[in-house]
């Protein structure tokens, strides 16, 4: 696919959407046959194959350049993203127990090299069947990719408040910020889950938006940035977290960067009589 | 015989009536320790409702410093709590 057709890039609403939660699924129209002929290839398989996995399984292409992949990419990477070396075939057999929370480690980086406001970097995992609850979903905490803490710190961490299973049918592709807290969890179930993960990286920075940009959607945007909250921040983080979003936002949007500051969470109703302030609701009322 | 039950209760912050966001429990047998799993709640929505509910905090949270305003860190504030409990030899 042309990196540059329009057809099927990402809203100003879906960006948004992938800056506060980190993620973003994408349900590819597949020609008939196409998952389960990649699941007989994977059974196939005398082993895994470790980061050969286009040389071992050539009909992954077709997935990787499909127009909804290509489009998801090129918008949250620019149209000169890269596929980078690594990728793993995950198989989840029966009867599994659950990874701990954890960020990838790639090319060296360490926790403190996280890019905690801007994407260059992303993880594609395509599950070649469905995936139920029972089968070991994905788990991601949505917006950690904003999180700089060392492994130490989540060896405690078991269930998290705004956790999210990536139960999807099958041939669905979870697009990820590389840095988002992830874990394969459990396999409760008598079947083999699949999952196919691919690193890509932007290698240039953007001038202007590689999405399909509305500039009259900024207000819109904006207004989810400040205000959205998928999983319940420590009371010092919304601040520093709203900020971050709003450069994570210029760092990619080029001519539609947008003020760092807004004093627009400050209008509405006044406060109710026993209820909080106008400074302590923006901390979700919190003690 | 009487062991010690322990809950890790991850608050969003330091104050016992701020919003649970995270927790485990480890029971005082030979058992897998507790996994990520479908489902699940949090037991108690702030660390006062453990108290109420008989758990004694044992390790309370290290006051932070302002917080680096640049980043956002570490994952909740870590509250350990401990229940005596009876178990089979």
């Amino acid at each position: 696919m042309n990196r540059h057709d329009t057809s099927n890039l990402l809203s100003d609403d879906q960006i948004a959407s992938f800056i506060i939660s980190g993620y973003h699924i994408i349900e590819p129209d597949l020609a008939p046959g196409y998952n389960e002929e990649i699941r007989n290839s994977l059974r196939a398989m005398p082993e895994n194959p470790g980061e050969h996995i286009v040389e071992a399984l050539p009909a992954i292409t077709r997935l990787l350049e499909h127009p909804a992949v290509v489009g998801t990419l090129a918008s949250l990477l620019g149209p000169d993203y890269v596929r980078d070396p690594g990728g793993h075939i995950h198989m989840n057999p029966p009867h599994t127990r659950a990874q701990p929370w954890h960020q990838d480690e790639r090319f060296g980086r360490s926790h403190q090299d996280r890019d905690i406001d801007h994407i260059k970097h992303l993880m594609l995992m395509y599950y070649p069947q469905d995936v139920t609850e029972d089968m070991g979903p994905t788990v991601l905490l949505p917006g950690s990719q904003r999180r700089v803490a060392a492994p130490e710190t989540m060896v405690t961490l078991v269930n998290l408040r705004g956790q999210v299973f990536s139960t999807v049918t099958s041939g669905s592709v979870l697009v990820t910020h590389a840095d988002i807290w992830h874990a394969g969890t459990g396999n409760r179930s008598d079947k083999v889950r699949y999952m196919i993960k691919f690193p890509f990286s932007r290698t240039q920075e953007n001038t202007e938006p590689s999405w399909g940009h509305d500039a009259r959607n900024i207000p819109e945007v904006r207004m989810r940035l400040d205000s959205e909250h998928p999983t319940t921040l420590s009371r010092n983080e919304y601040e520093t977290d709203h900020a971050l979003r709003v450069r994570t936002w210029n760092n990619i949007a080029g001519t539609a960067a947008m003020p760092l500051r807004s004093e627009a969470h400050l209008g509405g109703p006044w406060p109710e009589s026993g209820g909080a302030t106008t400074a302590s609701r923006r901390r979700r009322d919190q003690p | 015989m009487k062991r010690q039950r322990i809950l890790y209760l991850n608050a969003a912050s330091r104050s016992l009536r701020a919003p649970v966001v995270g927790f485990a429990v480890h029971e005082p047998v030979e058992s897998d320790p507790p996994q990520i799993e479908v489902g699940v709640e949090m037991p108690y929505e702030t660390v006062h409702s453990a108290i109420l509910d008989g758990w004694r905090v044992v390790s309370f949270p290290a006051q932070r410093a302002d917080g680096d305003p640049e980043a956002v860190g570490v994952f909740g504030y870590e509250f350990i709590l401990d229940r005596i409990v009876e178990v089979d030899e």
